[in-house]
Order: C-alpha cells, then structure tokens, then sequence
C-alpha cells in the first residue's frame, strides 16, 4: 500500500517531539485543574481548539463550569484575553470597534473593540442577533475586522471560545448552520460525576480566589502546533476520515438505516477538521501517528454540529450524537 | 285377323310410334367420372359428389327445383355447372348410415339420371368391431402412478414429520446450532492457516490488516456484535466476554496494538514476530474451538450465554 503520508520524521525524534508536548500539556492540565475539577474532554476540547487555530463552541446547561473553564485556560496561557456577553442589544460596532470622533485633531480615528485580542470568550453567544453573530464570525473566518475603511488584522493566536445554552430558547438567536460550521469543534459539556461534584464542593465551597500560573505562551502554542502536524496520518486513516464524512451524506436508505435522520451530511470542512483534530488528540495520547480510535474520539465534537437532522430523527426524538453514533458504529475501522 | 285383333295391333304401333317419338325428348346420358370430396369420409361427414355426364345430344340441362329427400342421410344441394358438352352435378350430402346409399333419380330437364349410387364407409367397419359398452374417463398416461406416489407423500410424510418431531428435532437443531458456532473457529483457522503460509512473501503492513481484519471477524461472528467498526481499545472489551484469562485477554490486544503501530506507524514487522502471532491465535481459537465443543470440560466462560437458555427450552 502507498507510504506516501507517512511522515518522515525519525521514530526516536518523534517520539521525543510528542514528549516535549506532552511536558507542556501536563503543564497546561494541571493549572487549570487546579480550578477545573473533571470536565477532562471539554478542557482537551478547548487545547485542541488552541492547538489547530480552531473556534470552539461549548454547548451545556448553566452551571457547568464552561465559561470558568475559558477563563482558566485563558489564564494558564499567556496571552490576550476579552470576555463578551453577548445580549440582545449587542451591536457589531459594540464587538469589532467604531470609528470615534478625535476633537483634539479634528478627524475620525478607529477605535478597535473588544474582539482584538488572542483569546475571546464569547459567552453566550446565541443571546445576540444575528448581525453581531454575523461580524464576529466573520472575524473568525477571515481573522481581520474592517473599521470604517481601514481593515486591521486580528492579533495571533486568535480563538474565539463560545458559550451557548441550550435548554433557555426564549429571546435567543440560534445560530445559522453555515456559521456553526466554522466552529472547529462544539463540546457537549455534561454534568460532572458525583465524585467530581464532591470535589468541587470540597474546593470551592468557600469561595476564594484560586491562582493559575501562565504557563503556555504563544511560543509553546506555535511549537504544539508545529508538533501536532508532524503527526504522521497513514493514508488508510485518511481513508477512513473520508469514508465517515461521505457516510453522514448517504442518501440511499438501503446502504445506511440511519440516513433516514440525517437531512444535509457534513463539509469537506468536518473531513479537514477530523483530519486535524485526530492528530492532536494522537498528540494527547503520547503517540506520533494517529490511530482509528483518535478519529472516532474527535469525531462527535467535529461533526455533531455539522450534520443536519431530518424530521424522522426530531420525531424519534434522536439526538446529533446519537446520529453520530450510529456512523461511527457502521464505517468500519481500518 | 279379327277386329280384335287388328285393334291390338294398332295399339302396339301407336305406343312404338309413340315411343319413337319420345326418343328425342328423353335425351341419353354417359357418366363420365364420380368423384367424391373429400375422397375419405365417414357416416355423418359432409361430402361433395361431383358426377360428370356426357350427353348424347345438345340438351339444356336445369337443376332440380326441389332437392331429394332420403332416408338414409340428407341432400342439401344439387347443382348443375356446364363444361363443354360435358355437365358436372354437384350433390352434397350427409349420410347417416353406412353403405351404398342410392341418390334418388334427378329429373335435370333434358334428361333424368339415376343409379347414382355413393358408398358410405364405417369407423366400425375398419375397425372391425361392434359398438362397445361405455368406457370410464380416459386417463393420461402415468396418472395412477402419480396417484400412488401422492398418496404414499401424504401418508409417509406426516409420518416422517411426526417421527421428527418426537426425536429427530432437538438432536437435528443442536447439530445445526453446534455447526453454525464452530464455522467461525473453522474459518479462522482455515484463514490463519493460509496467512502463515504467505508470512514471508507478503509486507509486514499488509500481513497485520490481513490478520487483524480475520480477527475482527471472528470476534464478530462468535459474540454476534460487530467489531468490524471498534478501535483496539473497544476490540478490548469485547474480549472481556470471549476470553476470561486476563493474561490471554492482555496478550491478544497487545497483538492489536502492535498491529496498529505496524499498520499506522510503518513500525517494522519481523517474520519471527508474525510467525509468533500467528501461532497464538491459533492456539487460542483452537483452544476456544475445544472448549466449545465440549462445553462441560470448559473453564472459560460461554460466549453463547443467550444460545444456551435457547437451546435448553428446545
């Protein structure tokens, strides 16, 4: 079979690469669990958003821990970071900046808004209106604002960590598929497990200030980054990422019972994803090549927001996950 | 010569004279040819008799007003059509009974023909037998074979059925129950068999998705779940149900994980090592196999714990 993805990075150098990074992820796991009791995925999530330069959208009931959890990461790496809440009467110019009005000399000057900076918490992000939506997703994609008529890039690293609630639907603005699909990955963010919820009660019972150190800097993440995509992907992984997208776009009913409940499959963009965030968390498992288990671990997060339902799986009362699950069941593994 | 004489004599000469004079009046006829059509026919059948005649003198001959009537059959039509000199008379008749049957004279005009005789032939008479009783319904051939074939059917297989259903089934079920379980052992040896023999010749990458791959299948088949779709690591607790000795359990996912490394990571495969894991698996299925086979003698737990119960209220 064709080598030709294999990369080729000496085995003792990779092996001492993927030990590099896994020194700094311990790093980065261990100060933020220092506030962060559990919730392992969503902070793994959240690090490989970081990592691969993608947005992450964390989907939870209020309460656990999501925008804490940004906050924290936030704080561990040394980095800008802005927190927007985002309301109903958010404007754009609220989110990207105006142009203001200088007395002194007597013309416009921008005055650049809260999104210029490595790290944005948007929290809450489907309480604002679609055009607010709209201007900071576009930011997400293109990385640069234009203010007035003068276009300022958007500093490196630049992520946008977004919140949303699901459960309160009164007076929100879901967010269209085609946005959602520039999120890198959407992190259902469960209930901790009642040995975890003890833990927290036992921390943070009594609330007190709990100090992170800063101990990723950009230069770590370029490193991560440069780590992560020496990854070696084999060509029948490749194979595989490929199979599982086409697979959310079955049409024919007879090849997949499950097509039924799916309407629009994923992107080409979920293939890229998949195919980046297998290698990182290949790099969080210690290994220099990716496995079909790191596919199918990303694969929920990549694509759950990504595969539209159909009426069938909304009267059957079928989840994006549980959809997911049933592709993942079907493609086999190479 | 007395007057009463020579009155008789007078008589005689006016009736010769009168007969002369008749002569042409009743003109002679020949008859040339009689032709039946069609020439074979039986009582009942519709037949043509064509009669050609030759008359003896120009006469205009004219086809009987009324056609006869006879006993022995009927005439439908008689018809007269000129040929030359020569006149064909088309009689066409049914007769009902056999034999020679005589046409009535036909008074055609000029002349008056008769001893037309038509002979009539008989089934019965070729036949060279009488009317026989009546016969039952005629049978293809082979029927009453088939009536005996169908009756001994009817009554041997409810016998057979009954037979099998009071001691034949459960030995029957348990023999195609034992077969379908062992094919997978069966196909995994067969398969590992072959692998071993092309250990050399093939790629060590190649060699491992060959060998996982008959694996995963066998998995699937004996735990009826399919693993054609679980990493290494779900592969691990499906083996938690196939294999109870953790040591064996370690030793096979350590093979899958080696597998990977060899598959993803183009980590080298040494022919000793293949051979090895060839080797194991083989002990371990046909040791899986044995035990199958002889359930009682069995330490390992059944993968079949479902099939059990089943077969038990068989």
């Amino acid at each position: 079979m064709d080598q030709h993805n294999q990369q080729p990075v000496a085995p003792d150098a990779a092996a001492e690469q993927v030990e590099e990074a896994a020194r700094i992820l311990a790093r980065v796991r261990n100060e933020v669990a220092k506030r962060i009791v559990g919730q392992q995925s969503m902070i793994d999530g959240l690090l490989t958003g970081i990592i691969t330069g993608g947005h992450v959208l964390l989907e939870g009931v209020p309460g656990l821990a999501k925008t804490l959890a940004i906050k924290a990461l936030a704080e561990v790496i040394d980095a800008g970071f802005r927190r927007i809440q985002f309301t109903p009467d958010l404007l754009p110019a609220d989110l990207v900046g105006t142009m203001i009005y200088r007395q002194q000399t007597g013309e416009f000057v921008p005055r650049k808004g809260p999104v210029f900076s490595n790290i944005i918490l948007a929290d809450e992000i489907n309480r604002a209106p679609a055009k607010v939506q709209s201007a900071l997703l576009e930011a997400m994609e293109e990385r640069q604002v234009t203010i007035g008529e003068t276009t300022f890039s958007l500093p490196r690293p630049f992520f946008v960590l977004a919140t949303q609630n699901p459960i309160e639907q009164e007076g929100t603005y879901p967010l269209p598929e085609a946005q959602l699909d520039r999120f890198l990955l959407k992190l259902a963010v469960d209930y901790p497990t009642p040995e975890e919820e003890l833990l927290i009660l036992r921390r943070v019972g009594i609330e007190r200030e709990i100090p992170v150190g800063k101990v990723l800097g950009s230069d770590d993440i370029a490193r991560l980054r440069t780590i992560a995509e020496q990854i070696s992907v084999d060509e029948r992984i490749e194979q595989y990422i490929v199979r599982l997208v086409a697979a959310s776009r079955e049409e024919n009913k007879n090849v997949h019972t499950w097509a039924r409940y799916i309407e629009f499959g994923a992107s080409p963009r979920a293939t890229i994803n998949l195919f980046r965030t297998a290698k990182v968390h290949a790099l969080f498992e210690g290994r220099p090549y990716v496995v079909p288990e790191d596919v199918k671990h990303v694969a929920p997060a990549v694509l759950r927001h990504r595969i539209i339902l159909s009426y069938e799986a909304e009267s059957e009362e079928l989840s994006a996950d549980e959809v997911v699950h049933f592709l993942l069941s079907a493609v086999p593994v190479p | 010569m007395t007057a009463h004489l020579k009155r008789g004599v007078r008589v005689w000469a006016v009736l010769a004279l009168l007969t002369a004079s008749a002569q042409p009046l009743t003109a002679g006829y020949q008859v040339i040819s009689v032709t039946l059509l069609p020439q074979e026919f039986y009582v009942g059948d519709r037949v043509e008799m064509r009669v050609t005649l030759r008359t003896t003198s120009a006469v205009e001959l004219l086809a009987p007003e009324r056609v006869p009537t006879v006993e022995w059959g009927e005439i439908h039509q008689v018809r007269l059509v000129a040929r030359g000199l020569d006149w064909d008379i088309r009689i066409v008749l049914t007769s009902f009974q056999p034999g020679t049957r005589t046409i009535p004279p036909l008074d055609l005009g000029g002349i008056v023909v008769s001893d037309l005789n038509v002979h009539v032939p008989s089934i019965l008479a070729e036949g060279r037998r009488d009317l026989t009783t009546p016969q039952p319904q005629v049978l293809p051939p082979g029927t009453r074979l088939w009536i005996s074939v169908l009756a001994m059917v009817l009554v041997v297989v409810p016998l057979s059925l009954l037979v099998f259903l009071r001691w034949g089934r459960r030995s029957l079920v348990e023999f195609l129950v034992r077969r379908r379980e062992r094919k997978p052992y069966r196909r995994l040896v067969r398969a590992l068999s072959l692998l071993s023999q092309d250990v050399e010749q093939i790629d060590g990458r190649e060699f491992y998705i060959a060998l996982l791959e008959h694996v995963r299948r066998f998995i699937s088949a004996i735990l009826e779940t399919d693993c054609m779709a679980s990493t290494t690591t779900e592969l691990g607790a499906h083996l938690e149900r196939l294999l109870i000795d953790e040591g064996e359990r370690l030793t096979v996912l350590s093979l899958f994980h080696r597998g990977d490394l060899v598959k993803f990571a183009a980590a080298p495969a040494p022919t000793d090592r293949r051979r090895e894991d060839i080797t194991l698996l083989l002990s371990i299925a046909e040791r899986l196999g044995a035990e199958h086979r002889n359930p009682h003698r069995s330490p390992q737990r059944s993968p079949y714990p479902n099939r059990r119960k089943q077969r038990v209220g068989l």
